[in-house]
């Protein structure tokens, strides 16, 4: 009875702060907010929807002042559970907070509010001849601040780097409600690196109202090509020499006989139904040097037994070829219940060896992956495929997927390239990671502050209270509309 | 412990030839402050060794590189070790064909870029005398220059590091994988970070290609607003200059004096783009820099890829340090690009009205002045004119939103200044970081923004 006055309370004080009607409290409203794009889920107290940083700051505080839990979110298209409420508590959703306030063409910047859909900022900006460059395949729905918070990648973030490259600085509301600016419009600013820092927090260390990032000019020229392989091997060999060779690409991507087999079923595209794994790369920039680079590339493909390279002669052609690729999770729907992501990154002169290595592992659980990634950056996507019905998968498919984590780190690669820590990976931390060296990342958070219901048991598996609450989850469905 | 058993015990952590004897101490002084010992350990787990020595006597501690840059920031508080990195400069790993390498913090900016050159790979951040430079120095100053423009700054290449904390434990952060979500970016937090946080042993970087083909071309302009109108123009006609810097003409004439190219004597600014970086984009962007320059009024001079290109640059970074005329201050302004004509007029003008000579050198794009102010008529300057210099820049520069900082200066003017200004708000967080990762204060203590 006494949580039940609690929760009614809060609900009232949550109401006085945004109006009654941007608070969610039944279970019937919030059933959408219990989950994000990755594994597990569990249920707020209470969603609500703020329109100002005063409002956030106060819910904050409110928060903190009653103990409670509190998670922020963007479009829920995380795929490591940064937004999953797994101690129930307050979900702020950012997404009334969407204003571009202001485009900047003379010094090339942007000032957005955190519920900015990523693509509407390059569609803002493109009129002045610039855009912002990272591009998660979430892009039409994901928000700037859910990017800011997971430092996003992209297909098109080998030669332009990740989101933490384009944030110039950030108003943020810290875990005890105090507002403060991290950097600012200029660059160079004196003192410790805090935007360095808050980017890729995973919403840990506060809440992003505000984002000062940088536009970038569009490249007066693109070539989008195809390169065909009877065996992923050669691919992979293509995608180690391009690099090698001194050409980076804008993009550099990989998608497999697997995926290939689902997205020509699910998508109008002309990829050959029996290739091995096909090669999707893109070189932008000056003309001349797209023209030098896209032969140069076409070149090494072909050295490497690639049977066959398509060049996209229209618009039209480099959408269809892309549309393929970004709608490749979504069609893998259509050859299993259920599949689980991984996001290891490898060294690029490894990506042979740990693909067998993957397929291997794969075998020897009787799965089917599906590997389509960002070969370019060497960050994997195993998507391994199977049925929860079924007893038993769902366990043995994070075993697999341990494995390959393993592997990854073993061969001198990381756990996770762009989809973050979160809940899903906490245990696998110390795979990377010494306990000193946690402890050092403890210390940035506590800096940022001791405020231990925001955003909790997170990232760290160290947190006190975390065991309860969390178990090794079922994969719930992830159906049309996820991403990778 | 007495200095003389600081010593000894040092001598025995790292053998007696690598602690430096007493006479050479003055030449490691920092701001003036001598320290009382100087020690060069081989590798990480010697510098582990110094640092638990130093936690444990409360000793004060500051790490040296190439010591290129040791008139940055605050004088130090107290100073007991310098802990030089000489003896550790090693290339530990370099795999080209995944385009990152991992090296010793103790390795200069030139050795590291001659190994990677002969793979035509290259770490493109710019540092004053780069023969001396180290990585560790330029991580922990945050050194950047002309080519921050494509390439961006210390930031956006290391991808990991290793550094010994308060502690004396070895802390790993980030990888040598290009792309890395797993926990905090922990490489942020050293970035910048001027020795006062731990002491950087090893990085990891991600890797450029060598340019295939580079050249600068030069435009000369009578008017600061015919230049600038240039600089505009070719950000905004789709060019990709590496490279776009601004000089007035006392900065111009000592960077051509030094690399060999022509000084254009009845011109007063000049902009620098540096073109590249395939055999056909330089041609094609120098035709079209060359129109642009032009039209803007101005006299455009190209400089081609060898000697003189190389000369040419690396006189620009190292403008104002050592050489041929060293400057007894260094200013950094950072503002939005379009505040920049304002805050170069206000520069030339103090210099007028104080008998002082200023070079200004700016990055454009990303809105870095440099200020490099000498004495008047090759003479020397007047510290009470550098001192009211700072104070006028500083309010002009705040006026227009931007943050001015000291980057080097002599230990009087030192005294005078804070080399930093004012820290804003978000400082408080700053404090308890440094309060997280060095409680007793060993690292540094003093040297950094607002005291820490």
């Amino acid at each position: 009875m006494a949580t039940k006055t609690k929760r009614t309370s809060l609900i009232g004080a949550l109401e006085g702060i945004v109006g009654a009607e941007f608070v969610l409290h039944t279970p019937e409203d919030m059933v959408v907010f219990e989950y994000d794009g990755s594994i597990g889920k569990s249920l707020p107290q209470v969603v609500v929807f703020p329109s100002t940083t005063e409002q956030v700051a106060q819910i904050v505080r409110l928060a903190y002042s009653v103990d409670v839990p509190i998670v922020p979110r963007g479009a829920g298209t995380g795929l490591s559970g940064g937004a999953v409420a797994v101690k129930g508590g307050i979900v702020v959703t950012l997404t009334r907070m969407n204003r571009i306030l202001e485009i900047d063409p003379v010094n090339r910047q942007a000032t957005v509010e955190p519920g900015v859909i990523n693509l509407h900022l390059s569609e803002q900006a493109e009129p002045h001849g610039l855009y912002y460059v990272p591009d998660p395949s979430s892009q039409r729905v994901c928000t700037i601040g859910g990017n800011v918070a997971e430092n996003s990648g992209g297909p098109h973030c080998l030669a332009y780097g990740v989101t933490t490259n384009h944030v110039l600085g950030l108003e943020v509301v810290l875990p005890d409600g105090e507002v403060v600016w991290l950097g600012g419009p200029l660059e160079d600013m004196p003192g410790y690196d805090l935007t360095g820092l808050f980017v890729g927090s995973e919403g840990t260390l506060g809440i992003v109202t505000k984002a000062i990032v940088k536009l970038y000019p569009i490249a007066e020229s693109v070539r989008t090509l195809v390169a065909v392989y009877e065996e992923i091997d050669d691919a992979s060999r293509a995608v180690s020499a391009i690099i090698a060779s001194g050409v980076i690409p804008a993009a550099l991507e990989m998608i497999d006989k697997v995926t290939i087999e689902a997205v020509v079923q699910a998508v109008d595209v002309e990829y050959p139904s029996d290739a091995g794994a096909v090669l999707l790369i893109e070189v932008d920039g000056l003309k001349e040097a797209v023209e030098q680079e896209s032969e140069a590339v076409e070149a090494i493909c072909r050295d490497l037994g690639a049977r066959e390279i398509r060049v996209a002669e229209t618009p039209e052609d480099r959408e269809r070829l892309w549309a393929a690729r970004k709608g490749a999770l979504a069609a893998l729907g259509r050859l299993a219940p259920n599949y689980y992501i991984l996001d290891g990154v490898v060294p690029r002169s490894r990506l042979m060896d740990v693909l067998r290595r993957v397929g291997e592992i794969c075998d020897r659980y009787d799965f089917r992956v599906a590997n389509v990634f960002h070969a370019g950056d060497g960050n994997l996507h195993p998507n391994i495929l199977f049925d929860e019905r079924i007893p038993g998968q769902s366990e043995r498919v994070l075993e697999a997927g341990a494995e390959i984590m393993q592997v990854c780190v073993e061969v001198g690669g990381t756990i996770t390239g762009e989809h973050g820590v979160g809940l899903e990976k906490k245990g696998f931390m110390s795979l990377v990671f010494s306990p000193q060296d946690i402890a050092a990342m403890e210390k940035v958070r506590d800096a940022f502050s001791s405020v231990e219901t925001f955003n909790p048991c997170k990232i760290f598996s160290t947190a006190k209270g975390c065991g309860e609450g969390w178990r090794v989850p079922t994969l719930p469905d992830l159906g049309p509309g996820s991403f990778l | 412990m007495t200095t003389t058993n600081v010593a000894q015990t040092l001598a025995h952590l790292v053998g007696a030839e690598h602690v430096a004897p007493d006479d050479q101490l003055a030449r490691y002084a920092v701001d003036g402050v001598v320290p009382q010992t100087v020690v060069f350990p081989a590798d990480a787990g010697q510098v582990a060794d110094v640092v638990k020595l130093a936690r444990a006597e409360g000793l004060a501690l500051l790490p040296w590189g190439g010591g290129t840059a040791m008139a940055a920031g605050s004088a130090p508080e107290r100073l007991d070790i310098v802990l030089g990195t000489r003896r550790m400069g090693r290339i530990l790993e370099h795999e080209p064909a995944d385009l990152v390498a991992i090296v010793e913090a103790g390795i200069t900016l030139a050795q590291l870029n001659e190994a990677l050159g002969r793979h035509g790979q290259m770490l493109p951040i710019d540092a004053p005398r780069s023969e001396r430079a180290t990585i560790g120095g330029i991580l922990a100053a945050n050194t950047s220059g002309p080519r921050r423009l494509s390439y961006g700054t210390s930031r956006d290449h290391l991808i990991g590091v290793r550094f010994v904390d308060a502690q004396g434990e070895l802390i790993k952060g980030g990888g040598k994988v290009v792309k890395n979500v797993a926990g905090y970016d922990i490489p942020k937090l050293l970035v910048g970070s001027l020795g006062t946080l731990g002491i950087i042993v090893e990085a990891t970087f991600k890797l450029a290609p060598a340019p295939r083909a580079s050249s600068a071309i030069l435009g000369g302009f009578r008017e600061l607003d015919q230049a600038l109108e240039a600089a505009q123009a070719v950000l905004q006609a789709g060019m990709r200059p590496v490279a776009l810097d601004l000089f007035n003409a006392q900065a111009y004439q000592v960077v051509a004096a030094r690399a060999g190219v022509p000084t254009l004597s009845d011109r007063r600014y000049f902009l620098a783009l540096d073109v590249g970086t395939q055999p056909a984009t330089v041609k094609r962007q120098v035709d079209q820099a060359h129109r642009i320059i032009t039209k803007a009024g101005g006299k455009s001079l190209v400089v081609d890829e060898g000697t003189a290109y190389r000369a040419f640059w690396r006189a620009a970074v190292d403008l104002g340090r050592g050489g041929e005329r060293p400057a007894p201050m260094i200013t950094r302004s950072s503002m939005l690009f379009s505040d920049l004509a304002s805050s170069i007029h206000g520069h030339e003008a103090l210099g007028e009205s104080s008998h002082l000579e200023v070079g200004v050198h700016v990055h454009l794009a990303a809105g870095v002045l440099h200020g490099v102010w000498w004495g008047e008529a090759n003479g020397p300057a007047d510290e009470a004119m550098l001192i009211d210099a700072v104070a006028t820049l500083r309010k002009a520069t705040e006026n227009l939103g931007g943050r001015f900082v000291v980057e080097s200066c002599g230990p009087s003017v030192k005294r005078a200044v804070d080399v930093w200004g004012p820290p804003g708000p978000e400082f408080a967080i700053m404090r308890r970081l440094k309060e997280q990762f060095d409680p007793g204060r060993i690292f540094s203590p003093g040297r950094f923004v607002g005291g820490l």
